[in-house]
């Protein structure tokens, strides 16, 4: 049986989560059992690393590498982390995949399990997704039943548990230490690297943290073989990808495409978004959540992927593109991002905790009219001065994302102070409130 | 461990593998600024004051959390570290209250010191500053949330060193707030640690609070009377007043804590029911006599024992409150009028508290070793209360002088002793209450507080006192005591013994600076 490359296969949906004997009927838990029976960890590793994937969480570091700093000679316990706190505004990806095809997911984190000779799976899930959280602990529940997990998986040898986590609401909980903290029951609070999970991580011991994305690309590597994968894509930036569409975009949603696609077509195509709301013109993207610098439209031919993206000043991110038209006040934008993160700021680290909040005052001003001459520079000025000086990328996460907006449409604020208010209607930029 | 060699602002620095930067920078004398890093406890790396320069890294590292590595090069003065360092001190003004003036850590707050090297006299915040609660977090100490710089040196304290965790962090972002849960308040033994290593005026002692400013405080160096462990302590006083006492950072001693009782152990020494004149116990029972008149009777009463019945029926009991130095010389004064039986008042005794990370002894007197020793050293042989009781019973003992000194309330065990056998029994100590001993005559000693002397902690390890204050009235240095009665007694007292005494081994000192504030 092939096994379809997609992400999103015919016949699942996020209303019913997919039972183990429907995951198994498509061909799942195919690649745990080849896995198992070769009888090599490294070889797990090897497709992955002949596939090219690269990790679908946010900074797209090349995942069979992540793997391969794990210890190989280690004797205690050891973990994988599945990073399911998708929190980035615009981004609800890893949502479909936990409540439509939990089995794949978990498929995927057994397999990131057995090549780096961990002990136990965690799946650290965010506190807003029940439903995911009961479709993933009923496949727990099932693939533990039939002998898929636990001591002596199928008679290898091998034993393995899984274990699912929820977090108390925060976002933060979703940066790689953080999550760490929150699965051990502490406070979400990011730990100062190095040491790097792989040397000390969950428990002080080696861990590995993926994305849901991540891991649910792994089942169809081992199986279809590497190749087949990176055959979909260039080089660099293999395999099916998730995009989810938000903002002014006639048919937001999640979509599927190889990353060859551009960001303009992502928008247009009526494959995918199918136009701006309302025939307006775009103004802005934002490709890759609100932590991705935007990018003006003349920018949006671009293929959305992690290579070309960089390139042209951004990057893809969790894939969470939010669409603006011209109707959109981009001060607005900037203060309803730096709200949001002046929201979720975790207060450990000095930059962070007093600048998000500064900034997020002064683009408040702006917006409702009460700016001053050179607020605008005194917020780029503190931005600046968070990025590179935090314990987590946090910082840069909001000096890039909110930075992006002020020196990319400069001349809107600049308008907001001459005007002393803004000159946008109300209802120009909708939130999808994450 | 083997060594690591590096250079810091291009001098070369040899460490421990296993040092972080700002350690090393330290052990040279390059002083990083930071705030949450304390020697004493995991380094966060949370505020971010100590980023500085390391050759081949993008950015910045956090010196306190980064270990040093073999031909590292750290450079702590580059226009980029320091740009750093003015960036941070901007975050923290920016929500400060800037309430110096009614601050009481102003003068040792390391904010208010920075902000000196990093800080501006202009802010360009212009915005709403948050504003937090004052809040009480324990019997002694109150927090004013306002000043907090989220550095959590207290919440690690309480979590690693009490191991009692009381605070912790809660609420989120610039809205973090340091909380005691409200049924259980920070009660433990080891609490006023957390006011002295805040690097700000965040938690205050509530003892202290508004009481003096600290540039007027003058500063003793000395060794806490409390327990056996006799931890090293700054003594801060005022126009002859104890205000507050703190640790001082000896390895070999206490670390870098005190306990509470320590920390208030003066309060018991001081005050009320304090002896401040001769008590002679006559026909109308005790009654005040000057001192003249005390030291001649004392002199008197031992001659004549000693004549009628011999020097040995003379005995001494020396005080695990009193120094070498008096032990000493009070052992060999009765040693030259011929006495050989000498005792020692054992001190209170209760269980040793520990913690995580310190330990506070069950022996109730700081010199219990140094006294023990000393009287060992000069009469050659020390008796158990009840050997001494014995010879009391038997009538070879006829007339005892001690030294006492205990705290207020500590009654020495002295109901089995037979002193009513006696025909002479005298005592220096500081309170009234110890009438309870049917002593013929007290004498007003000194504190702890004010004397001046060496003692000998439970691990030998020997520490100077110091005396911050005068005793209170009439009373006098045990010292001053000892040697009117050996004049009195005709001078059998030779230079040899004071210089004995006075000749401390200042070589054993082990006297270190002050662990407090941000050291």
């Amino acid at each position: 049986m092939t096994v379809e490359l997609t992400l999103l296969p015919a016949g699942t949906s996020a209303d019913h989560p997919e039972t183990l004997d429907a995951y198994q009927a498509r061909g799942g838990y195919a690649a745990w059992r080849i896995a198992l029976g070769r009888g090599d960890p490294q070889r797990v590793i090897d497709e992955v690393q002949r596939s090219g994937l690269r990790g679908r969480g946010g900074a797209g570091f090349p995942t069979a590498r992540k793997w391969s700093f794990m210890p190989k000679d280690g004797h205690g316990p050891a973990f994988v982390c599945c990073n399911a706190d998708e929190s980035e505004p615009g981004t609800f990806k890893d949502r479909r995949l936990l409540e439509a095809t939990p089995h794949q997911v978990l498929e995927g984190l057994l397999l990131a399990c057995y090549a780096v000779r961990a002990t136990c799976g965690y799946v650290f899930l965010r506190w807003e997704y029940p439903r995911a959280a009961r479709a993933m602990q009923a496949a727990i529940d099932e693939a533990t039943q039939i002998g898929l997990i636990g001591s002596d998986v199928l008679g290898t040898g091998y034993s393995v548990e899984v274990r699912l986590r929820k977090g108390a609401g925060t976002y933060i909980s979703g940066e790689e230490t953080g999550l760490l903290e929150t699965t051990e029951g502490k406070r979400g609070w990011p730990r100062q690297k190095p040491p790097f999970p792989a040397a000390r991580g969950l428990f002080g011991m080696p861990t590995t943290v993926n994305n849901v994305e991540t891991l649910a690309c792994v089942p169809v590597i081992v199986s279809e073989g590497g190749e087949a994968f990176a055959a979909i894509g260039l080089p660099g930036n293999t395999g099916p990808k998730l995009y989810c569409l938000s903002g002014c975009v006639r048919r937001p949603g999640l979509y599927e495409a190889p990353m060859t696609v551009t960001l303009r077509e992502l928008i247009l195509d009526d494959r995918f978004g199918g136009g701006v709301a309302d025939g307006r013109p775009p103004k802005a993207v934002i490709p890759g959540g609100s932590s991705a610098p935007v990018l003006r439209a003349e920018e949006i031919d671009v293929p959305a992927d992690f290579d070309h993206l960089q390139a042209a000043g951004s990057m893809l991110g969790s894939a969470g593109v939010m669409v603006l038209d011209d109707r959109t006040c981009m001060v607005r934008v900037a203060a309803n991002a730096c709200g949001f993160f002046d929201h979720e700021s975790c207060g450990q680290c000095t930059p962070c905790r007093e600048g998000v909040h500064w900034v997020r005052q002064i683009l408040d001003r702006i917006e409702s009219g009460r700016g001053r001459p050179g607020d605008a520079d005194v917020a780029i000025d503190r931005l600046d001065a968070i990025a590179g000086q935090t314990i987590c990328p946090f910082g840069e996460a909001v000096a890039w994302g909110v930075g992006s907006i002020i020196r990319k449409f400069r001349e809107e604020f600049d308008e907001h102070i001459r005007l002393r208010g803004c000159p946008f209607p109300a209802w120009g930029f909708r939130s999808n409130g994450s | 461990m083997s060594d690591v060699r590096l250079t810091i602002d291009d001098r070369e620095v040899v460490v421990p593998e296993g040092t972080t930067i700002l350690e090393a920078a330290r052990s040279v004398g390059i002083e990083i600024p930071h705030f949450c890093y304390h020697p004493g406890l995991s380094a966060p790396s949370n505020c971010r004051m100590c980023l500085v320069e390391v050759q081949g890294q993008d950015k910045l590292v956090p010196s306190c959390a980064t270990a040093v590595a073999d031909g590292m090069v750290v450079r702590t003065g580059t226009p980029r570290v320091h740009e750093s360092h003015r960036s941070v001190m901007e975050f923290y003004l920016s929500n400060h209250p800037l309430d110096c003036p009614v601050c009481d850590q102003a003068g040792e707050c390391v904010l208010q010191d920075y902000s000196y090297g990093w800080g501006s006299a202009t802010s360009r915040f212009e915005e709403t500053k948050v504003t937090q609660p004052v809040k009480d977090v324990g019997p002694d100490i109150v927090l004013y949330a306002d000043r907090c710089i989220m550095c959590t040196r207290c919440v690690r304290f309480l979590r690693e060193v009490s191991g009692t965790g009381e605070l912790s962090v809660i609420h989120r972002g610039v809205r973090s707030e340091i909380h005691v849960a409200g049924d259980r308040p920070v009660t433990n033994p080891l609490a006023g640690n957390i006011v002295d290593i805040c690097p700000v005026g965040a938690l205050c002692s509530k003892d202290f609070l508004f009481k003096c400013r600290v540039w007027w405080l003058t500063s003793t160096a000395s060794a806490c009377p409390r327990c056996a462990r006799a931890c090293s302590i700054r003594v801060d006083s005022s126009e002859g007043r104890i205000l507050r006492i703190k640790p001082r950072e000896n390895a070999a001693v206490n670390g870098m804590w005190i306990c509470d009782e320590g920390r208030f152990a003066f309060r018991q020494w001081h005050g009320a029911g304090r002896l401040d004149v001769p008590l002679v116990n006559g026909d109308r029972g005790f009654t005040h006599c000057d001192w003249d008149e005390a030291i001649a009777l004392a002199a008197r009463s031992l001659r004549q024992v000693a004549m009628r019945y011999g020097g040995e029926s003379v005995a001494f009991i020396g005080s695990p409150w009193a120094t070498i130095e008096e032990n000493m010389l009070l052992a060999r004064l009765f040693v030259s009028l011929g006495a050989t039986m000498g005792s020692l008042w054992p001190a209170p005794a209760e269980s040793p508290q520990r913690f995580p990370g310190f330990e506070i002894s069950g022996e109730k007197a700081w010199n219990v070793a140094g006294a023990r020793r000393t009287l060992m050293d000069v009469a050659g042989q020390l008796l158990t209360l009840d050997r001494l009781a014995d010879e009391i019973e038997r009538g070879r003992v006829r007339a005892v002088y001690a030294l006492g000194g205990a705290y207020r309330g500590a009654l020495v065990p002295c109901d089995d002793l037979g002193l009513e056998l006696l025909e002479f029994f005298a005592i220096q100590t500081c309170f009234v209450t110890d009438k309870g001993l049917k002593a013929n005559l007290i004498l007003p000693g000194a504190s702890p507080y004010e004397k001046v002397g060496t003692v000998r902690n439970e691990r030998g390890v020997l520490q100077e006192v110091n005396a911050v204050m005068s005793p209170p009235g009439q009373a006098r240095r045990d010292w001053d005591i000892l040697m009117a009665l050996a004049k009195a007694l005709a001078a059998t007292v030779d230079d040899d013994l004071t210089r004995a005494v006075l000749d401390r081994p200042a070589a054993q000192w082990n006297y270190t600076r002050s662990a407090s504030g941000n050291e």
